[in-house]
């Protein structure tokens, strides 16, 4: 197995090893291996799963009559969160949140965030920092020029906090590294301030003006000082016995995949990330990639009851779900614990989403000139969002679930949770392949996609499924052309017989956009897909009895089988 | 091909254990490391978060108009009557009362605002052991042996005493009304399921701590947001008790309002696990710690505090002596001489030691100290599933049962559901033959 690489992925729940083998056509996937990580306790060795998944790896290689010599391993972690970091910035819609977005794109978990503004008094906030088990912070705030003389004082009120407040990491009394990405005129007096009891780590401003939003550099130093630092943490010291290995957050990982994506296929991209206990949403829309984390420790049982199919479950979804979230590595092994699983997520992708529509916005504290005209109509100073999911052409699912969870399984979860508009196609990342594409880099000869396996292209009205007129989607081949069923409130799956030679199309009224514009014709490519899934179903009215409308769902989509929907619809077991 | 499994034992016997008590804001250690503590020693002091409170008083332009009785520097006591307001030629009368011990800082003519300074609390260590290590951030790190009831699930603060037995078996419930004032500060063995009521009355009745095998997830909401939010004056209107409302009364600590609840199963209506019961009923009338890890969430995660029961060792405080597991039976029989446990500490073997001391950091219980012999490379939270192992399987809709693993399922898709992962035949203690994702398992040895 030489010129070959070794990926080791150690995840909240699981520890995947996967061998690559790099030829001049490409890189190959040769095998993969899976084992429980250790709960992140105290100082418990994370690295126990890597190690117990490498063995496997290198069994399985070598009884399919492989050497295994790997040239390289590399190694992605987001056990225990990690990095995990504290935020900190002036104003809290404005450098603060460009100080987390440049975390967050590092692959980090913001575990907290210090700004002016954040309601606390300084002495709260010095105690917070304290109490903060972290790797590093982040530290964010005011322009490169003219900051001396006008508000400075309140970022070197942040850097006094941040002083003050630094936890030293546990048992070897070190400080925790701050990486400054803020004012390029601050960073003497704030020199000053941290003094020598300090590691500073010098990146370029993240607003270096107040109109632009550059967070390369200070990405770039989180994953470095993530990378030099995670040997020296003792529940990750057993790294050493992959010897020189490189070590990088796997939300950065997946990150560099998703711009390289959205560069090949020339359009917006999301990928969703189910971890299990965490859903991560990447995306690249516009240009402007962000990453958010969300976890299913703040889910409500009354929400993901919503998407069950049957009342009987309902009743002790509380119990179930609070049992859950403390062992969240548990799969299901029946259908009712299937219906209960596939709930469960969807709400958390749901929530995962709109935490994500709140972080992917236009840039906020940006000075408009405005018209006199428009004094009394234009009332916001950046903050849109940028997700509209008309303009999302593609969305990947990748993780542990996306790996297990059956395709149709998966299209239920992201016709339900996304709240999909105009065309989406749908792809689904079942060999858990993306962390490591983002780790190979851009070198790959292969388009990214075609590692990956089609799940469906979704043609949806979204909201304005009752606008929908006759012919609004169409399918055309070379020879003939298909008009295809939309029943408001219904979901019906159809099949591409020849996917190659097959396009999408979707017409909307004058005032509709599909994605291509208001009133504009939206043609997609069915290449590689073999169902098309046409959801008109009411997204703006609530059920009157949302279990049936969920076994309606089901049932088209073929998620459960007849026997068990029905027993579901009888009410038995 | 091996598979492996997490470690989740239901109870840990004779294991040295370094437990973290936590300080709920930044405090002020007063113990060293290397001290010897016992459950009534002071481990330090902190502030509340709120630190200063503040009490307005009425005013008329830029003076206070009520008379006020302290000065700025005065020390002054819970209720304590800080001024008064006379008006209508002494039809109306206002009194202002301290809302804490603590010290007057600041009194404002112009808005009538006294500043209290709030006394700081005492963080007690409730285990008898050696200081391991201080943290004045997070708290400090007791170093003991003991035998430990790993908890699901919990609410509340640490506390001890003295453990009572309320039912005759694992499955029972106890009723609220066999609680009684004779409970106060005692630590009850409660059975299966708690109800809102049962914990009510545990308030009412001064109850140091609650060990239960579940509650529903509805009622463990509830009790925690009490046992984050209940004061001592609220509890008095509340649950109101005569001999609590004296003048000479002793106010408890924040962290003792509400007793700490343990469950050992998790959410919904579970007996508690029969090893568990056995364990704890054989340690009847001793001191033990429960703690319901409240303060997880202030201590920001962190694992080596999370819910448990423990029954310390008397007399083995030095770790040093008893990493071997032979100095773990020697504290046990200094205990023994109290009267219980002498029969534990024959049942407990050197190897037991050793695997369950292994394993006490995966449980949540708190690090364990001492390097156990598994193979290289091998986390100590993760154990074979070999035929013959005993162990818990998990479910989403159904409630965890013990089996035996009978071996690998032949195929990655043996699973009803379709869902192509490693699967474990398993055979229940009812004869049941189930087929289950290897990760729903839980060993118990």
């Amino acid at each position: 197995m030489a010129n070959d690489y070794i990926h080791l992925d150690i995840g909240s729940t699981v520890t995947q090893a996967k061998a690559w083998e790099r030829s001049a056509q490409g890189i190959n996937l040769v095998g993969s291996a899976t084992a429980p990580t250790p709960p992140a306790l105290g100082n418990t060795d994370l690295t126990g799963g890597a190690h117990l998944a490498y063995s496997e790896l290198k069994d399985k290689v070598e009884r399919s009559g492989r050497r295994f010599d790997p040239q390289d391993i590399l190694v992605t972690v987001s056990a225990a969160g990690e990095p995990r970091v504290v935020c900190a910035g002036v104003v809290k819609g404005i450098s603060g949140e460009s100080s987390k977005r440049a975390a967050l794109a590092a692959g980090a978990t913001v575990t907290d965030l210090i700004t002016v503004d954040d309601g606390r008094h300084e002495y709260q906030r010095v105690t917070d920092l304290r109490r903060q088990d972290i790797s590093m912070v982040v530290m964010a705030g005011g322009v490169d020029e003219e900051i001396l003389g006008q508000g400075r004082h309140q970022l070197f009120n942040v850097a006094k906090v941040i002083a003050a407040g630094l936890p030293g990491r546990l048992g070897d009394g070190k400080k925790v590294p701050v990486v400054y990405a803020a004012s390029l005129e601050g960073r003497e007096e704030v020199s000053r301030i941290f003094g020598d009891s300090v590691e500073v780590v010098w990146a370029e401003n993240v607003r270096a003006r107040l109109e632009e939003e550059h967070l390369d550099s200070a990405r770039d130093a989180i994953v470095g000082v993530f990378s030099s630092g995670i040997r020296h943490d003792a529940r990750f010291s057993g790294l050493g016995r992959f010897g020189a290995a490189t070590v990088l957050p796997t939300g950065h990982s997946i990150g560099l995949e998703v711009v390289n994506m959205a560069g090949s296929l020339g359009e917006d991209v999301m990928v969703i990330s189910l971890d299990g206990d965490t859903v991560q949403v990447f995306s690249q829309i516009r240009g402007v990639f962000t990453r958010t984390v969300s976890s299913v420790a703040r889910l409500e049982a009354k929400d993901a009851a919503e998407w069950l199919p049957s009342r009987r479950l309902a009743e002790r979804l509380d119990d179930i779900l609070a049992n859950w979230k403390r062992n969240p590595g548990v799969l299901p092994r029946s259908w009712d614990d299937l219906a209960v699983y596939l709930a469960i997520q969807k709400q958390v992708v749901r929530e995962a989403l709109d935490e994500h529509s709140r972080s992917a916005i236009e840039l906020r504290g940006i000075h408009r000139q405005r018209q006199v005209g428009e004094t009394f109509t234009v009332g916001v100073k950046g903050g849109d969002t940028l997700v509209r999911m008309e303009r999302i052409g593609s969305v990947f699912l990748t993780g542990f679930l996306a790996g297990i969870l059956s395709p149709v399984a998966l299209v239920s979860i992201a016709t339900d949770a996304l709240g999909l508009h105009g065309v989406t196609k749908l792809y689904a990342d079942r060999d858990g392949i993306l962390p490591s594409l983002g780790v190979f880099g851009g070198d790959l000869v292969a388009a990214p996609e075609s590692f990956l396996t089609p799940a469906g292209v979704i043609l949806s009205p979204g909201k304005n499924e009752e606008r929908v007129k006759d012919r609004w989607a169409v399918m055309r081949t070379d020879s003939r052309l298909e008009e295809l069923p939309v029943t408001s409130g219904e979901i019906r799956a159809v099949v591409i017989p020849a996917p190659d030679s097959t396009w999408l199309e979707l017409h909307p009224s004058s005032k509709g956009d599909v994605g291509a514009g208001e009133g504009r014709r939206h043609v997609t490519p069915a290449k590689g897909f073999h169902f098309a899934y046409v959801d008109a179903r009411l997204r703006h009215r609530k059920p009157q009895d949302p279990y049936r409308e969920n076994r309606r769902g089901y049932r088209a989509l073929g998620v459960f089988p007849d026997g068990v929907l029905d027993g579901w619809e009888r009410g038995m077991e | 091909m091996a598979v492996y499994a997490l470690i989740r034992p239901r109870v840990i016997r004779n294991a040295l254990v370094k437990r973290l008590r936590v300080f709920p804001s930044v405090g002020e250690s007063l113990v060293s490391p290397g001290a010897k503590v016992d459950a009534g020693s002071i481990l330090g002091k902190y502030a509340s978060r709120q630190r200063l409170r503040f009490v307005r008083m009425e005013t008329s332009g830029e003076r206070i108009t009520a008379t006020v009785l302290v000065a700025e520097g005065q020390k002054v006591k819970r209720g304590e009557v800080l001024g008064y307001y006379s008006y209508l030629f002494g039809l109306g009368y206002t009194e202002y009362t301290s809302p804490c011990d603590g010290e007057v800082v600041a009194i404002s003519q112009a808005t009538g605002r006294v500043s209290i300074k709030e006394e700081p609390s005492a963080l007690a260590s409730h285990l008898p052991g050696t200081v391991e290590h201080v943290d004045e951030a997070i708290g400090v790190w007791v170093r003991f042996r003991g035998d430990i009831v790993p908890g699901a699930a919990g609410a509340g603060f640490a506390r001890s005493g003295t453990l009572i037995r309320k039912v005759e078996s694992p499955d029972q419930p106890v009723s609220p009304q066999k609680i009684g004032p004779e409970d106060a500060d005692l630590v009850l063995l409660a059975g299966s399921t708690v109800s809102k009521e049962l914990l009510e009355a545990c308030l009412r009745y001064r109850v140091a701590g609650i060990i239960a095998g579940s509650a529903a997830s509805s009622v463990m909401k509830w009790y925690e947001s009490l046992a984050q939010d209940l004061d001592w004056d609220e509890f008095l209107a509340r649950y109101w008790a005569r001999e609590l409302r004296k003048k000479d009364a002793v106010v408890p600590r924040p962290t003792e309002i509400v007793p700490a609840l343990v469950l050992t199963e998790g959410y919904g209506n579970m007996p508690m696990s029969g090893e568990a019961f056995e364990l704890l009923s054989s340690c009847e009338g001793e001191r033990v710690f429960v703690d319901g890890a409240s303060l997880v969430g202030a201590a920001l995660g962190r694992g080596d505090a999370g819910p448990c029961a423990i029954i310390p060792f008397a007399g083995a405080v030095d770790g040093e002596v008893t990493d071997d597991g032979v100095g773990g039976g020697a504290g046990r029989a200094a205990g023994a001489a109290a009267g219980a446990g002498a029969a534990r500490v024959g049942a407990t073997s050197a190897g037991a030691a050793v695997g369950d001391a292994a394993v006490g950091g995966a449980a949540g219980i708190g690090a364990v100290v001492g390097g156990f012999g598994h193979p290289a490379g091998r986390s100590a939270a993760l154990r074979e599933l070999a035929p013959g192992v005993r162990v818990c399987v998990c479910g989403l809709t159904q409630d965890p049962v013990e089996g035996t693993v009978e071996g690998l399922a032949q195929e990655d898709s043996a699973l009803p559901v379709g869902i192509p992962v490693t699967s474990v035949r398993v055979v229940t203690l009812s004869g049941e033959h189930l087929t289950v994702p290897a990760s729903n398992i839980r060993l118990l040895e």
